[in-house]
């Protein structure tokens, strides 16, 4: 019973911790893997609503395609990539680099998730910590998520996945 | 057992997760509001963060820097309540650092101020105009009837003072009696930055009277009271010439400048030989047709007066102007010159009735007589203006005030940089209490960069004040200059600073470094 708790809590404590932060579910990928990207938005902007959610695309997440959502307006901003990426033998030069979900409601007291996939690069480093910085909007004001010094005391981080050995996948 | 796996496979999931997880309470909303100007004392101050937290350190610092250690009064909660008992007029700071379920300390300050900003010594105000003039008005009139009725008296020691002279002398004993209290009244209604309405409180009286102007009035207004007495008997007449010197040398800039041992003396010199010169010209003028004795010894005398209210005058001009060249363009300078130039008048003048004159008005030429009054009546004319002048000079902070106090009105420095962008910040005054926080944002080379935000965080930590947020706002049409106009730091030090820099919607970058304020 004790070691089923200590389990439940565990797990739990790993899967859904209740943090402040805007941060990705999964917080690891695999280079030159496809990523499923989970944005966790907790609060407001202190206290107020959040009616829009900004995501920028860093280079080296290719063949980004974000997730609609009900009750908001999707659009992407597209762009040149810095370098073409190889998918499945198509060479892509350009592709999605900000993702706006907009014209929505979510109260600071409500929790709600923000979905886009895309592929990391095969040749980014091992270990390094990619970051997507996001950007909450409210009525008067904005929490921005874009600290990407990596600092753990940073008050606002922006939400980062550490990239780790890929096998190959598709 | 179940506590330690536990916390093993927590330390687990939070190496899998670090860095970029590490979660901490977060400050929604305090009452009063940060920077909040507030007509009462609150009863107590209100932060309320997201979740239920723990106050390791809960700090209030009083305007006059007093600190009071509140952490054991408050109890762990969403909502922290902060006691605050009695607590007075002027800038408040309370500083915590609380910690959520996390361990993750978190640190703030909220600032607020009841009635006034403090922090600094106030800075004086140009004050009401009317009180101003009336000021003056009330400053000339009481010095020149003041030299007229001692001088006058003084007169009298060398020579019999004229029946028809003494209904004047008293007259100007009179209004110097009047515009002694008058003087110290508005005096106070300026040091109060009150209207005229005032004076019908006793405020004001008491401000002044706690001044260096108190003893002043008082001294001046027994002067008077003795010259009126001195028209009967010589030696009230020559007390009340010397009270009037200390009176003058016990206040205002003169008096006041270093050294003080010698600056006193010189100002009661300067005002005894004034008073002995201008005061004996009405006596004298009206003595003429009668008894010469006092012109004789008038013009035995008066040279000596003259060449020490010269010699006073020049060494207290010099210390009074000071070094610095710059400062010489001053109102004060320009007193100074236009007295200069009357004072050249004067002289003039008594050097033609000295020499021209006084040998045919001794020989009893009549058409002398005439021209000596109309001379000495000129003199007393511009002597009046010179006074008048002079009174100005209450408004006016002397050349060598202007040079000292230069580097405490300036402003403090901060430079902070990073390898591809710079900031400096310039704080007026560089001193605690309200400051307008000017910043520079340039690129590596300090040409000026385009941000769209610029929020700057302030922290004294050997005060224990942590982080104090406030966002800039762009000055119009001038690339990279943001400014804090309304920012309040109310204790001195050297501030830590960190200048966020959103450079777009999706970058920003920190400066930090110190700034030392006075």
């Amino acid at each position: 019973m004790i070691r089923k708790t200590t389990l439940a809590l565990a797990i739990a404590a790993l899967a859904s911790p209740a943090f402040a932060h805007a941060t990705f579910e999964t917080q690891q990928a695999k280079v030159g893997a496809t990523y499923k990207a989970v944005l966790r938005v907790p609060h407001g902007c202190g206290t107020e609503a959040t009616h829009t959610v900004r995501v920028q695309i860093p280079e080296g997440f290719y063949n980004v395609k974000p997730m609609p959502k009900a009750g908001w307006k999707l659009e992407t901003v597209t762009g040149p990539y810095a370098k073409p990426y190889d998918n499945h033998g198509t060479q892509m030069t350009e592709g999605v680099k900000e993702i706006v979900w907009s014209e929505g409601n979510l109260p600071n007291a409500w929790y709600d998730e923000f979905v886009f996939r895309g592929s990391f690069a095969g040749d980014l480093p091992v270990d390094s910590v990619i970051y997507f910085p996001a950007v909450q909007e409210c009525a008067g004001g904005e929490a921005a998520w874009i600290d990407t010094s990596g600092d753990p005391k940073a008050a606002m981080p922006a939400p980062g996945v550490k990239l780790i050995k890929g096998g190959h996948s598709h | 057992m179940r506590q330690i796996l536990f916390a093993l496979l927590s330390m687990l999931s939070w190496a899998i997760l670090a860095p970029a997880t590490l979660a901490h309470a977060v400050l929604l909303a305090t009452t009063p509001a940060d920077g909040a100007m507030l007509a009462m004392p609150p009863a107590a101050v209100r932060l309320t963060f997201n979740e239920a937290v723990r106050p390791l350190v809960v700090r209030h610092v009083a305007p006059d820097g007093t600190e009071t250690d509140l952490t054991d009064s408050i109890a762990g909660a969403t909502e922290l309540v902060i006691p605050l008992d009695g607590i007075g007029r002027g800038t408040h700071v309370v500083s915590w650092r609380v910690v959520s379920e996390d361990g993750h300390p978190i640190p703030g300050s909220l600032l607020f101020s009841i009635g006034e900003m403090t922090g600094a010594a106030a800075v004086p105000a140009e004050g009401d105009t009317a009180v101003r003039s009336a000021i003056w008005l009330a400053r000339a009139a009481m010095a020149i009837a003041l030299v007229v009725a001692v001088g006058g008296a003084a007169f009298g020691a060398m020579a019999p003072v004229p029946q028809d002279a003494r209904r004047p002398l008293i007259g100007a004993a009179a209004v110097a009696l009047l515009a002694a209290p008058a003087y110290l009244g508005l005096h106070g209604l300026d040091a109060l930055g009150a209207g005229f309405a005032a004076l019908a409180t006793p405020a004001p009286w008491i401000a002044a009277a706690g001044t260096s102007f108190g003893p002043s009035v008082a001294m001046a207004m027994a002067a008077a009271l003795l010259a009126v007495a001195g028209l009967w008997a010589r030696s009230a007449a020559v007390l009340a010439l010397v009270l009037l010197g200390v009176s003058y040398a016990a206040s205002g800039h003169a008096g006041a400048a270093w050294p003080q041992a010698l600056t006193r003396p010189l100002v009661a010199v300067h005002l005894i030989a004034l008073t002995l010169w201008i005061g004996a010209l009405i006596p004298l003028a009206l003595s003429l047709h009668t008894d010469t004795t006092g012109l004789r010894r008038f013009s035995a005398a008066i040279p000596f007066a003259v060449i020490l209210l010269a010699g006073s005058g020049i060494a207290l001009a010099t210390v009074q102007l000071g070094g610095d060249v710059a400062h010489w363009r001053a109102p004060y300078a320009r007193i100074l010159a236009a007295k200069l130039v009357l004072l050249a008048v004067v002289l003039a003048l008594a050097a033609s009735n000295r020499w021209r004159l006084t040998a045919p008005v001794l020989a009893g030429d009549a058409q002398a007589v005439r021209r000596m009054r109309r001379g000495i009546a000129l003199e007393l004319l511009c002597a009046v203006a010179i006074l008048g002048l002079t009174a100005g000079w209450r408004f006016t902070p002397p050349p060598r005030a202007l040079a000292q106090a230069a580097p405490a009105a300036a402003s403090a420095f901060a430079h902070l940089h990073s390898d591809a962008v710079m900031a400096n910040l310039i704080a007026t005054p560089g001193r605690a209490g309200p400051i307008a926080m000017h910043i520079e944002i340039g690129d590596g080379d300090m040409n000026p960069l385009s941000v769209i935000g610029a929020t700057l965080l302030l922290s004294l930590p050997e005060r224990g004040i942590e982080g104090l947020e406030r966002s800039a706002s762009p000055l119009d049409g001038v690339e990279g200059v943001w400014r804090i106009p309304d920012l309040v730091l109310p204790f001195p030090g050297t501030w830590t600073v960190a200048l966020d820099i959103r450079l777009s919607r999706f970058s920003k970058t920190t400066l930090s470094g110190t700034l030392t304020l006075k």
